[in-house]
């Protein structure tokens, strides 16, 4: 019987080098991911690949990209494109996007939204498009709808091209008005007029209740009606919050006003409670107008006339309305900016939006070239006044955009839940509380 | 002799790092797993709240100014209000409902089986669609939990929309999902032997007197692990809150990890967001450690010998 020889790697050694090792493997997990090669070479029978962050996880998303990818790899066989499909809005597209940038694998280009525009702009996530443009005789910016293009710029850079956009429009119920007898909404509507038509098609209790409008007590339509009375939700220079001065202020309780108990506006706890939109409402005709971009698709399975109008305005107004947008950037770090930048503009170019409409149809294009047929070819699905949401884009406006804006909506939303909901809280006092934080958000700096 | 013993403790020695060696080889890839996806992060995310770090800009280290700035924002302290809310109240009356549950699945009743599968099935279903589920429900206008209340005379009630009885609706909305819990405690109560039962019926005890001296001490260890359990997982509610009322009405909901999310993914601070993180995990530890010193004090094991 032969004596068991002790083991070449000793108990202690073996744990000594487990824990090294352990260590080595936590650290290395958590290390900053390498830099990339600073002259990007590439072998040049390799084509370069530009990644491409956008919305995915439905058949819509894939039809609008997936055919645009093959027909510009056809024209640029050099480029790839790589498609990263994340399913969601504005909010998970920018999950995603810090996600990829933290691990040191950001996408070269993206799909954005002029909600997370300027929380990205103040951090400089989205790469300055200017000098490609003043390069490039190929495309300008003067082919964009003009308050679409404005979304997509901050502080002097243009951070993308829009794709879509809508401009806030009156959606109202033809049918109710007739009935009541009312003139149906057109130029030179006030807000008398509007306050005398909800008045007169508000009817009804309970659950059969008709209310003559809806949807102003979310922040976006509260702040159009602010700014055609020259408020604002931040002062000229963006750093004060100014919805708790006149006039913003008494606009706020205009509003309010309307949500009073049995008033002439839906209370803003039914749709705040969710499962059923205000669209949802509209199509079973409890509701005779209210405030919406312009995107018909929650209102196209109304079975009775419908229609839209400009927002009401008085005489001494500024005429203006929303306009929001969604589009594309390229990521300031990209390692190909060039291949990004053709990408870019093939986006932007008149093959890829005539593409769009035709395959799943856009909201509003914002090339204007493209945007100037839509009434035609769309006209399946537009309203018969559809010619209006073009026409406010002369004197719609983006919002006023600053700093971490998304901080701003979540600030202001909840305040005016509570001035507007069950609580019926004093508006200045609540605009008052929320003050010194907005202006935190809005002024502020990154990295300071 | 002596060499004897010598060799034979050297052997036995031998085997057990032996043994030892391979027991470690056998976890490893467990162990690199956690300590790539969980340590590695960890440590990550502590530097990081000694930190201003945005993503897109380079960390700065500011020492324990993230954990100074979380200590003097209302909304973090109100975000652990409603959390603690959420968790105190929640639980206990959770623990309680599976309790209820339990004991009704456990009597003996023709088709009891499928009162088990009902209870336990919908502890299956995702956050996310008993979430849309719920916002039908609590609607103010058409929801069922109304219906009732006024097929019972009682007014409805603004469950999601009115600050003070947010909290509670995503309180009762959680009994939806008891069936977890339930299960442990249906195992609890079928391991008392039936025998205790018996004596304690020849001695005259009553059922309260049975549930009170028998049932529930011995169902102490099972109490105790779906506390341990259910506090850990409520003080991370986030879904609900997501879905459901976005951090409203009026903050109401805005709990610590909603507050967490948004400070990282929607404002950038990732800083700040890691600072509330490694917050939460001591508060989550100290609360584990406190529970598991108090168990001796209320938990049974069969076989304890206790006055």
């Amino acid at each position: 019987m032969t004596e068991r020889t002790t083991p070449a790697l000793s108990r202690r050694s073996f744990l000594r080098l487990s824990v090294l090792g352990m260590g080595a493997t936590a650290l290395a997990a958590c290390a900053p991911v390498a830099a990339p090669a600073a002259d990007g070479a590439a072998d040049a029978a390799e084509p370069t690949t530009v990644s491409f962050l956008t919305q995915g996880g439905g058949e819509t998303s894939f039809l609008r990209y997936e055919p645009l990818i093959e027909n510009f790899h056809a024209a640029n066989p050099g480029i790839a494109i790589e498609p990263i499909w994340e399913p969601g809005g504005a909010i998970e597209i920018q999950t995603k996007l810090l996600t990829l940038i933290a691990a040191g694998d950001a996408p070269d280009s993206y799909w954005a939204h002029s909600y997370t525009n300027s929380g990205q702009a103040v951090r400089n996530i989205q790469l300055d498009i200017n000098p490609f443009l003043d390069a490039d005789d190929d495309i300008s910016g003067d082919d964009f709808l003009l308050a679409a293009y404005k979304d997509f710029q901050y502080g002097g850079r243009q951070i993308g091209f829009p794709r879509e956009t809508t401009s806030t429009v009156l959606i109202y119920n033809v049918e109710l008005f007739d009935a009541a007898g009312l003139n149906r909404p057109a130029d030179g509507w006030t807000w008398a007029d509007f306050m005398e038509a909800a008045t007169v098609i508000t009817s009804g209790e309970g659950a059969d209740r008709i209310y003559g409008a809806a949807d102003w007590q979310r922040n976006r339509n509260t702040w159009i009606k602010i700014w055609q009375k020259g408020g604002d939700v931040l002062s000229e220079d963006r750093t004060t919050f100014t919805m708790n001065q006149e006039p913003s202020l008494s606009q706020v309780v205009e509003i309010q006003d309307w949500h009073q108990d049995g008033g002439i506006h839906l209370p803003a706890t039914v749709t705040e409670a969710g499962g059923f939109s205000t669209g949802d409402l509209f199509t079973t005709g409890r509701i005779g107008m209210f405030p919406q971009f312009s995107v018909f698709s929650n209102v196209m399975s109304s079975e009775f006339e419908w229609d839209i109008a400009h927002l009401p305005v008085d005489a001494d107004d500024i005429q203006t309305t929303r306009v929001a947008s969604a589009g594309h950037s390229l990521y300031s770090g990209t390692e190909n900016p060039d291949a990004a930048w053709q990408w870019m503009k093939f986006l932007g170019s008149e093959e890829a939006f005539r593409h769009w409409v035709d395959a799943t149809g856009l909201n509003v294009p914002s090339l204007k070239v493209v945007a100037a047929n839509l009434l035609e070819a769309s006209a399946d699905v537009l309203p018969p006044s559809a010619q209006i949401m073009l026409d406010a884009f002369e004197y719609g406006r983006p919002e006023p955009v600053a700093g971490d804006w998304i901080g701003v909506h979540r600030e202001v939303q909840p305040a005016l839940n509570s001035i507007y909901g069950i609580e019926k809280a004093d508006a200045q006092s609540r605009l008052d509380a929320i003050a010194s934080r907005v202006e935190e958000l809005a002024v502020y700096v990154p990295g300071v | 002799m002596q060499t004897l013993v010598t060799s034979w403790r050297r052997r036995q020695r031998n085997l057990l790092w032996t043994e030892c060696r391979d027991g470690y080889l056998f976890i490893l890839p467990w162990l690199l797993g956690f300590l790539i996806f969980t340590v590695g992060p960890m440590l990550a995310s502590l530097y990081i709240s000694f930190t201003r770090w945005e993503i897109v800009t380079p960390s700065v280290w500011v020492g324990h100014a993230q954990y100074a700035k979380l200590f003097s924002d209302d909304r973090f302290w109100l975000s652990l209000y409603n959390t603690s809310y959420y968790v105190f109240i929640g639980v206990p009356l959770h623990l309680f409902m599976a309790l209820l549950a339990a004991l009704a699945v456990n009597m003996n009743l023709r088709g009891i089986h499928l009162y088990r599968t009902a209870y336990y099935v919908p502890s299956l279903t995702p956050v996310v669609a008993n979430s849309i589920l719920w916002i039908w429900i609590f609607h103010p206008e058409w929801g069922l939990a109304n219906a009732f209340l006024e097929w019972i005379g009682l007014g409805g009630l603004y469950w999601l929309q009115d600050p003070r009885l947010a909290k509670p609706a995503l309180i009762i909305m959680s009994f939806w999902s008891i069936g977890g819990q339930m299960v442990i405690l249906l195992a609890g109560l079928k391991g008392i032997p039936v025998t205790l039962y018996e004596a304690a019926s020849i001695d005259g005890a009553n059922w309260w007197g049975r549930f009170w001296r028998i049932t529930l001490p011995l169902l102490t260890p099972a109490l105790f692990f779906n506390l341990i359990i259910a506090i850990i997982g409520a003080f991370q509610v986030f879904t609900q809150a997501f879905i459901m009322t976005d951090g409203g009405p009026n903050y109401a909901t805005l709990f610590y990890l909603l507050y967490l999310y948004r400070s990282a993914f929607e404002n950038f601070r990732m800083g700040y967001a890691s600072a509330m993180a490694w917050v939460l995990f001591v508060i989550v530890l100290v609360f584990t450690i406190v529970q598991f010193r108090l168990s001796d004090r209320w938990v049974f094991y069969e076989g304890d010998l206790r006055q």
